[in-house]
């Protein structure tokens, strides 16, 4: 059929309006970012003398000056690209997960106490193994804050987080002690055995850490990309943004929004089964250092883009790396915290932003009636 | 609600005229399959509904929310995401997405009702309000349905959209839908449908043709009198 055809909106077919959407997701971080550092740097020259200028060179060239520098870097950003990822997708779809310390933690112990039976076989195979074990390890922990979520309503953010608490007290308990304990008598601190040494992920470049696992990292991202350009992440897409239009769609959101929670808490899973091998090749309490709550921050600087958030990943790793270097030059390492601090809460401040005022232009006083 | 018996038959509009808050949101919400009835049955075809979406998008089931942004379309997603939202099992490609596919339903959904601008990229919220009514209305008529159930279906549009809106209804029925719309503005009911009942307090009070249909008979049903 034929439709009348109304003044005022061709005015809106505007091949601008299409590039303005696709800037408009990057314009607001973008900011934020030059933001972020501009504030920062005057910080740091106010207080140590070190102009911006020279702050900045010594950042980029602590985080990627020289072959050891950049493979420090990329080694930094491999945790954070399996956790931020995971997340990302999660994001999308409406779900937090922000117990991506504690999924982690619980992974790179599945990951050992599967492994550490197997006596024989290729490599590769107790690897794809150990990694198997370590994302469902970190699934499995987060079947209790989705069973709450389902049946009761308790907010994933909430239970996850505090979840992650737990894991600390029962790492400790489980590594103070046999059988997880590292068996050498003069170690106290709460710690498990190495890794066998041929189980442990070769070095790509001699002299460094970086290890097999930054090419997982990159695959895990590819793949991630990919999957949700097809129609089940239209789907998640669909879910995150309006859960009734996905029901109407057959889905049911409950499950999805579960299942999605499980999903991105495997890729927390696994970030600790990489660790493990690549690593710290070895259970301790500081092998999941804080990357499970900066995933997190990673995977919406990203914007639940699975390529950005690797490329926000690896910025925060830059920044890590840069900001020890900043540290030999005599600036307070807590510079690099507040740079990764103003970032964040900057860009969801213009997230906030872009946020549809939903109920507008809804009328309030109904039509017709004369009661 | 209590003893709505509500039968539309294929080819025909039934509008239900009622001052907001005597049951409507219930009516639609059971008719559409979205929630159960404490008691009785919705079928389609004899099939029953069991407020269960997925049954509803089998029988061929057509849903016009009341309220666009919390039922109809995700605002921050792009046009042509918006237009397949329901039927992503139709467009697997060898690589994730048939572009192509998609590019022809969406076309086609925009099409039916001449949603303004015509490009795919957009975010829905970009729209207007008119337009994005037009987009849900070419979405849930483009799979020829059965059954079209519609709240306020022209509520707060121009009036270039609000006809363009009653017309893809008629055009729906005359293809052999069975359309029910609910609505509080009298005249857009009286206007659109074949058949009127009046709900008031959660009943169906009145039931008229559209040749007995008459303004002050059904407006003084609409408060109870």
């Amino acid at each position: 059929m034929s439709a009348p055809v109304i003044e005022e909106s061709s005015a809106r077919a505007d091949p601008a309006l299409v590039v303005a959407d696709r800037w408009e997701r990057l314009r607001l971080p973008v900011i934020s970012a030059l933001v972020a550092l501009s504030v920062t740097a005057v910080l740091l020259w106010s207080f140590t003398g070190i102009t911006p200028w020279d702050g900045a060179r010594i950042l980029f060239t602590g985080a990627f000056g020289g072959v050891d520098r950049t493979a420090e870097t990329l080694m930094r950003s491999v945790p954070l690209v399996f956790i931020g990822v995971g997340a990302a997708v999660a994001l999308r779809g409406g779900v937090f997960n922000v117990g991506g310390e504690g999924q982690m933690a619980i992974g790179a112990l599945v990951t050992v106490l599967v492994i550490t039976p197997i006596d024989t076989g290729p490599v590769a195979l107790v690897w794809i193994i150990g990694l198997l074990a370590g994302a469902a390890g970190g699934a499995a922990w987060a079947v209790f804050p989705a069973v709450l979520w389902a049946k009761r309503g308790v907010s994933e953010i909430l239970s996850t987080l505090l979840l992650n608490f737990i894991t600390i007290s029962l790492m400790t308990w489980l590594l103070t002690r046999p059988p997880l304990q590292d068996p050498d008598p003069y170690v106290i601190t709460a710690q498990g055995a190495k890794i066998e040494p041929a189980l442990q992920f070769p070095v790509l470049v001699d002299g460094t850490r970086l290890h097999l696992g930054v090419i997982l990292a990159v695959i895990a991202t590819v793949i991630v990309t990919f999957g949700m350009r097809s129609p089940a992440g239209l789907r998640i897409d669909v879910l995150g943004s309006n859960p009734s239009l996905a029901a109407q769609a057959g889905m049911r959101p409950v499950v999805a929004r579960s299942r999605l929670l499980l999903f991105s808490a495997a890729f927390a899973g696994l970030a600790g089964a990489v660790q493990l091998f690549g690593v710290s090749h070895r259970l301790t309490m500081g092998l999941t250092a804080g990357v499970g709550y900066t995933g997190v921050l990673v995977a919406v600087l990203g914007r639940g883009s699975p390529a950005l958030t690797a490329i926000a990943a690896l910025g925060f790793a830059a920044l890590t790396t840069g900001g020890e270097a900043l540290e030999r030059e005599g600036a307070p390492r807590t510079v690099v915290v507040v740079v990764q601090a103003v970032l964040v809460v900057a860009v969801a401040l213009a997230g906030r932003q872009t946020v549809p005022t939903r109920r507008s232009r809804r009328p309030i006083a109904p039509a017709g009636g004369t009661a | 609600l209590h003893d709505v018996d509500v039968v539309v038959r294929a080819g025909e509009i039934v509008g239900v005229a009622g001052v907001a808050g005597n049951g409507q949101g219930d009516l639609v919400a059971i008719a559409a399959g979205r929630q159960a009835p404490a008691t009785g049955t919705v079928t389609v075809d004899g099939v029953d509904l069991f407020a269960d979406p997925r049954r509803a998008r089998e029988v061929g089931l057509a849903y016009i929310p009341e309220d666009r942004a919390a039922d109809g379309l995700a605002l921050g997603l792009p046009v042509w995401t918006n237009a397949v939202a329901k039927r992503t099992d139709e467009i697997g490609g060898w690589r994730g997405v048939d572009k192509g596919r998609v590019a022809h339903l969406t076309e086609r959904m925009i099409a039916r009702l001449g949603v303004r601008p015509a490009r795919h990229e957009v975010a829905v919220q970009h729209l207007s309000g008119g337009n994005q009514q037009r987009l849900v209305i070419g979405r849930e008529l483009d799979h020829e349905p059965a059954v079209v159930v519609a709240a306020e279906p022209t509520r707060g549009l121009d009036p270039g959209s609000a006809r363009a809106v009653l017309e893809a209804l008629r055009a729906a029925a005359d293809g052999g839908a069975a359309v029910l719309v609910v609505a509080s503005d009298l005249d857009e009911v009286m206007m659109a449908a074949d058949r009127v009942l009046v709900i008031y307090e959660g009943a169906i009070r009145l039931s008229l043709d559209r040749h007995e249909a008459d303004r002050t008979l059904v407006g003084r049903a609409m408060v109870g009198a």
